[in-house]
């Protein structure tokens, strides 16, 4: 599209890509928890603030795994008290 | 909730009107996709503002969600059905995507329509996308790096289907069944 921006550096963007930066201008983005400027959803780290993102996995697979072994755990004292 | 005793009885007196007047067999379409929306309209058009540029108008707004694979799916609740769901419900991403005159905005949400990811794809040069309608959800699937994928239920939110099946057309660069 003419006239479109780059949302990383405000150059312009040729077919999809910014000319500056090279950034695609269809990628993912997100606000920095820390310094609240746009980056790249994919960054490990904020080029700005250099802010680490937690990855929200960190919980959820433990929780999920915690949960079944939860279950199975209740289900075999169940099973011994029937 | 607690509820003074004028409160309770304009509670009472909304459920007999609702339940035994016969309305209730008069209930639209449309009311019961409303009834039935994860997120109201006015809070969905809000959540676009900040991303929308001087003179850009929505034209249609859809409610998506990416579920984990099928099997992946199916074997989580064989496992055990409550954690299972729970499991499901974790991994699950959902998606508020609108339509303007220029773009195509996507946005990850979670919660009450927190942001947490944003993409766009400008409306005249849209990566390969492929979309198809079954009997609940519409499909649409842009081939960009990283790969949009997402499922829109028809009862997402109001007119969620029409409005889904719109996106998916002007991604994919196909005419709308009907449309001139």
């Amino acid at each position: 599209m003419s006239g479109q921006r780059c949302f990383f550096c405000e150059a312009a963007v040729v077919a999809d890509t910014c000319v500056s930066c090279g950034v695609s201008a269809s990628a993912p983005r997100r606000a920095c928890d820390g310094c609240q400027r746009v980056i790249l959803a994919a960054a490990p780290a904020c080029p700005h603030c250099a802010h680490v993102r937690s990855n929200e996995m960190w919980w959820k697979i433990p929780l999920i795994v915690a949960m079944f072994l939860a279950v199975f755990i209740i289900s075999v004292i169940a099973g011994m008290l029937v | 909730l607690w509820l003074n005793a004028a409160g309770w009885a304009g509670v009472q007196a909304q459920l007999d009107e609702t339940f035994f007047s016969g309305k209730r067999n008069l209930v639209a379409p449309n009311d019961l996709e409303s009834a039935m929306a994860r997120f109201k309209r006015e809070d969905i058009l809000a959540a676009f503002q900040p991303h929308l540029q001087p003179g850009e108008e929505i034209t249609h707004h859809a409610f998506g969600v990416k579920q984990p694979h099928f099997l992946l799916l199916v074997g989580l609740i064989f496992l055990g059905i409550l954690p299972g769901i729970i499991a499901v419900f974790l991994l699950t991403k959902e998606y508020v995507v609108a339509m303007t005159n220029r773009r195509v905005i996507i946005l990850q949400v979670k919660g009450k329509l927190n942001v947490k990811e944003m993409r766009e794809f400008a409306l005249g040069s849209v990566p390969p996308a492929t979309t198809s309608t079954g009997g609940l959800f519409t499909h649409i699937k842009v081939q960009s790096e990283p790969p949009f994928v997402a499922k829109f239920h028809r009862m997402g939110l109001p007119n969620n289907r029409e409005d889904a099946m719109a996106i998916g057309a002007a991604l994919s660069g196909q005419a709308l069944p009907g449309a001139a």
